[in-house]
């Protein structure tokens, strides 16, 4: 959806916003028709602008802008329904950490629809009971498929064989799993993967497994690009233990 | 129209201020050599100085000449009362309410997860090391009503916690004024989740 055009009432998330000029930011938004965009919007930082209330992370909005070819310009932002409850203040960290992987894995005006109930989903998880660590596995996974590079959680990579529940694999990027002959500290059992496919992740020993399966499997979608929220969450518990 | 080369310099180096472009800077560098070069002479002095002189005060962070600033030394201010604020702004803007008779601690700043600033950033081990020295009995969360300052806040509270030091936090509502039909939802919701009990 590339070009000029008057976009009205975009459903859309916020996903990060920076200071521009002296009175104006460069929003980022995650729409739902047309993926993720940069937007300018002039004047927002002013005394008595009342859009700065709206513009908040994590709340469904709905935009309006001008697309100019890469950017575009805002015009407005309301909330889109009630405004759901805010994510409480010791899970926005999760929240900052899916906003990154988005703004880093997606490419700009990639229509992703999926992904958009996959985060919808993943928010309202996170404001759900559930431990933070699922509702971050389930998106990690779902996103990957979203990007092409969807886990085979099914089948092992050479021999196309189905995944056995008692056995260990190691997970070899690009091409899959492949058996292992014994259980280490880098295999994956075959419980966690099979648990992980039908999105059934529930203890936490399980949840580390898919953790380090995942991050491994998103390390290569980052090439090599830090993930600023990681390190600021690291640093966080280390002055807090 | 070509600048002498001097003056394209002062008209380049006035447009490192808040709300200049290259009109406004030009019409300032005029103003000053026309008709206030004393004026601009004194600017000149003053911001030498200031660059100079002026840096953050090792207890609170906010800005000032000498290692501590006016409030910290001052005997009139309560040291047991801590209000955390993001910038010299804020500590300005608290105390012209009038009603704070406690200290500061200025973060420059929140937690900004996506722009790399953590708890280092914002001289956060000062401030823990501070609750530790036992003076301070209750920290007063003054971080933007965002989800960066919300967070923020709460990790802060964490911090008091741990060193039993009790944390609160501002109030956010409607405005002094301030009328509910144009107030918005969330800060409405707000409002009526920290509703008091009244009489």
């Amino acid at each position: 959806m590339k070009g000029a055009g008057r976009i009205l009432l975009a459903p859309a998330y916020l996903l990060h916003q920076a200071p521009w000029r002296d009175s104006s930011r460069v929003l980022e938004f995650f729409t739902r028709d047309h993926g993720r965009l940069s937007v300018f919007a002039r004047g927002v930082r002013r005394p008595g602008s009342r859009v700065g209330s709206v513009l908040q992370p994590f709340q469904p909005l709905l935009v309006s802008f001008l697309l100019r070819g890469e950017a575009g310009s805002f015009i407005a932002a309301e909330p889109d329904g009630a405004p759901d409850a805010p994510l409480a203040a010791d899970r926005t960290m999760s929240g900052f950490y899916l906003n990154e992987l988005l703004l880093k894995l997606l490419g700009r005006h990639d229509s992703h629809l999926q992904l958009y109930a996959d985060y919808t989903r993943a928010l309202t998880d996170l404001r759900s009971a559930q431990p933070q660590a699922r509702a971050l596995r389930l998106f990690e996974k779902r996103l990957l498929e979203s990007l092409g590079y969807g886990l085979d959680l099914e089948r092992e990579a050479v021999t196309g064989a189905a995944l056995r529940l008692h056995a260990h694999y190691h997970y070899q990027p690009e091409r899959g799993m492949a058996p292992a002959a014994a259980p280490t500290a880098s295999t994956y059992s075959g419980a966690m993967l099979c648990a992980l496919a039908e999105e059934t992740l529930h203890d936490e020993a399980m949840l580390r497994e898919a953790r380090r399966l995942l991050q491994t499997a998103l390390a290569g979608c980052l090439e090599g690009r830090a993930l600023k929220s990681r390190d600021v969450m690291l640093a966080m518990k280390r002055m807090s233990s | 129209m070509q600048y002498s080369p001097t003056l394209a310099r002062l008209i380049e180096a006035l447009r490192c201020l808040p709300g200049v472009g290259p009109k406004s800077a030009q019409r300032m560098a005029f103003h000053l050599l026309e008709r206030n070069r004393n004026g601009g002479a004194e600017l000149a002095t003053a911001m030498q100085a200031a660059l100079t002189s002026v840096g953050h005060c090792e207890r609170c962070r906010m800005l000032t000449e000498g290692p501590l600033c006016a409030v910290c030394t001052s005997r009139q201010r309560d040291a047991g009362l801590l209000c955390v604020v993001e910038t010299p702004a804020d500590v300005i803007a608290v105390e012209q309410s009038g009603g704070f008779r406690g200290q500061y601690f200025v973060l420059m700043g929140h937690l900004s997860p996506l722009d790399g600033i953590g708890p280092e950033q914002l001289g956060l081990e000062r401030l823990d090391a501070r609750l530790e020295e036992g003076e301070v009995r209750e920290v007063i969360l003054a971080t933007n009503s965002t989800v960066e300052g919300e967070t923020t806040a709460h990790f802060i509270s964490e911090l008091a916690r741990r060193r039993g030091v009790r944390a609160t936090r501002i109030a956010h509502g409607v405005p002094m004024g301030g009328e509910l039909e144009y107030v918005d939802g969330g800060t409405l919701a707000h409002a009526l989740a920290g509703r008091q009990l009244i009489g």
